[in-house]
């Protein structure tokens, strides 16, 4: 077997991660835990010239900062807990909005604030006084904790030429690294120099998304939207998703579509349905904090090399949902792989390819869920069924709740998407559905005979 | 930051989270303040330990499907991270290390035990040794024994409190 094929990770090893995001911190984190478990002495340097305490987008890996259900709870396993320093607001809840009617519904597993609203960085453009802690800083001092290096250094180049991957900042040589670990998003330019590479990797397809925050005040976010992410099934056009999280002082506008832009954002907030969530003649200030990041919605190619692996959302994504749940799940996988196989090319093809490509296989569900959901919102009809059926069952949970569940699921990343389609085709769900629509087009039919009666 | 930012669920001053005998599958990581854990044994009611942020319990609920072996209370307002037992059994799947991490954490309570165990039968052995002594000097000998019998009591029931935080 060729070295290509397997290459043990050596004693002493130089590890190189360039990016300081969840996707890097969390791979160094595991990589130096493993590393300890087996007796290996390794130098883990993160490169990453961002300061995540700054405010506005500079100290900002731009994106809504919700930590999912599950991943709060293996977080916890891992003995890593979210101090409420971090924590803008614990949820517990999704609300959904439709001009069909609104429906909370709660978590059906643990029925606790399971979910977390943090910042990115240290917090919109402006709130220096309100003492936000970055996630992305405190993800970066666990891993310094254990025993992650940190470098503050720009990676302007990459050569792959000799025996092992060689970085240099600013034509001065850096370090030659045992395993190059990318883990830059898919906001930075490194993308392109990781394609220059020619090992293969082509970055996924991005789509734009809008972070905006609505300096609202604590109370007015606590009384209107309290402990629930709001979702906002409105058929905008252009718009795929649209939501506002509550976080402390602020509420952060999240919306994602082809070609958002600042006017998408005004047209969202002057939509009849989130004007009613906000204070009377409320207009966003002439200054705001906002972002327009990417969104990975494809599938990179190839996201490892001979010793070279790509992690977070330069590999692979849940589909528009839970960007810091891949940093963790790709971080962590690429991390055991490099631990317990290897950082040849066979060693992440045999055992590291497979994660992204179940990410990837399933977000092909992903997407004919999505398209269902969008579909069922799209037809008055059918929403008005889909929304009574979810009301019905948020009422009198004692029945069971196959529909808030499945939604709770596709929104939190709590389960596969194959999984929740299994259970959307189950018989028990389609019937609920079938009665709650039949249901609506009888109370539609009834109020129309009710009209032509008066006329 | 306040109380907006903390997860899990609030447990008022002396409520039950996990009652002895029940059934349940979850583990429960504390988030603030602190819980106890105690054991009925006949009528009588023994504090087994004080558990605090960060701690965990119920973590072997997670791997076997036994009654809760003890009574988890708060003391005070408590707030506790639920780890869903059907999650928890769906994310191993994927990522086998999870398993590891509870293991890793059982195994060091075991260890624990182990070691305060060796000591409190290294006690036992020094009274045993001691007890030819008192023919000789009786009243000497009886203050030894009533003091490592005290010891011996102390490191047993220190014992009885790790082994309910199992």
């Amino acid at each position: 077997m060729t070295e290509r094929e397997h290459l043990p990770l050596p004693q002493g090893a130089e590890i190189a991660v360039i990016g300081g995001g969840p996707a890097g911190a969390f791979f160094s984190i595991y990589a130096m835990r493993l590393a300890k478990d087996m007796g290996k002495k390794v130098r883990l340097t993160i490169f990453d010239r961002k300061t995540f305490t700054h405010q506005g987008p500079a100290g900002c890996n731009m994106c809504a900062g919700v930590v999912s259900e599950s991943m709060v709870q293996s977080l916890a396993i891992d003995g890593i807990n979210l101090p409420p320093s971090i924590v803008q607001r614990s949820v517990d809840s999704y609300c959904f909005h439709s001009s069909s009617g609104e429906v909370y519904i709660r978590s059906p597993y643990t029925r606790q604030r399971g979910i977390a609203t943090t910042y990115r960085g240290g917090g919109p453009k402006g709130s220096e006084k309100t003492g936000i802690q970055s996630f992305d800083e405190f993800l970066m001092e666990r891993a310094a904790k254990e025993g992650a290096i940190l470098d503050r250094q720009v990676v302007d180049e990459i050569q792959l030429n000799g025996y092992k991957p060689r970085l240099c900042s600013g034509k001065k040589f850096v370090m030659e690294a045992d395993l190059l670990v990318g883990a830059f998003g898919v906001n930075a330019l490194t993308a392109k120099k990781f394609e220059d590479l020619g090992f293969g990797y082509t970055a996924p397809d991005t789509i734009r998304a809008t972070q905006a925050e609505m300096p609202l005040g604590k109370d007015w976010v606590s009384e209107h939207f309290g402990n629930a992410i709001h979702v906002f099934l409105l058929n905008l056009p252009g718009v795929k998703f649209a939501a506002i999280t509550p976080k402390g002082e602020y509420a952060t506008i999240s919306l994602l579509g082809k070609d958002v832009n600042q006017e998408t954002v005004k047209a969202f907030l002057s939509h009849p349905l989130v004007q009613k969530m906000l204070p009377t003649n409320w207009k966003l200030p002439e200054r705001f904090c906002h972002c327009f990041p990417k969104i990975n919605v494809g599938a990179a190619c190839k996201p490892y090399g001979h010793r070279i692996v790509i992690v977070g959302d330069a590999a692979s994504t849940r589909l528009y949902k839970d960007g810091i749940g891949s940093a963790y799940v790709t971080g962590k996988a690429a991390a055991q792989v490099v631990s317990l196989y290897g950082i040849g090319e066979g060693d992440f093809l045999r055992h590291y390819s497979t994660v992204c490509k179940e990410i990837n296989r399933d977000n092909l569900v992903g997407r004919f869920l999505f398209g269902a959901n969008d579909f069922i919102c799209g037809l008055p009809s059918l929403s008005k069924g889909y929304f009574r059926t979810l009301q019905q069952e948020q009422k009198d949970p004692s029945l069971g709740t196959p529909h808030s569940d499945m939604l709770w699921d596709m929104f939190t990343g709590s389960r596969s998407y194959r999984d929740i389609l299994f259970q959307a085709i189950s018989p028990r769900s389609q019937y609920t559905m079938v009665r709650g629509v039949l249901g609506a087009l009888s109370e539609s039919f009834n109020l129309f005979s009710t009209a032509l009666g008066k006329g | 930051m306040g109380e907006e930012g903390l997860l899990g669920k609030v447990y008022n001053d002396g409520e039950i989270i996990v009652q002895e005998g029940s059934a349940g599958r979850e583990m429960y990581v504390i988030q603030s303040g602190k819980v106890q854990v105690s054991k009925s044994m006949g009528s009588t009611v023994i504090v087994l330990a004080t558990l605090g942020e960060g701690e965990v319990f119920g973590e072997m609920s997670l791997i076997d499907s036994q009654p809760r072996s003890a009574t988890v209370r708060a003391l005070g307002e408590t707030r506790v991270l639920t780890i869903d037992h059907e999650a928890f059994l769906r994310r191993v799947r994927s990522d086998p290390f999870l398993a590891l991490s509870i293991l890793r954490q059982m195994g060091l309570r075991i260890r624990e035990l182990d070691h305060s165990l060796s000591i409190t039968l290294g006690k036992l052995e020094e009274v045993q040794r001691g007890l030819p002594q008192i023919s000789k000097s009786p009243e000497q000998a009886q203050r030894d024994l009533r003091s490592k019998i005290s010891q011996v009591q102390q490191d047993l029931n220190r014992l009885k409190e790790k082994l309910g935080s199992v």
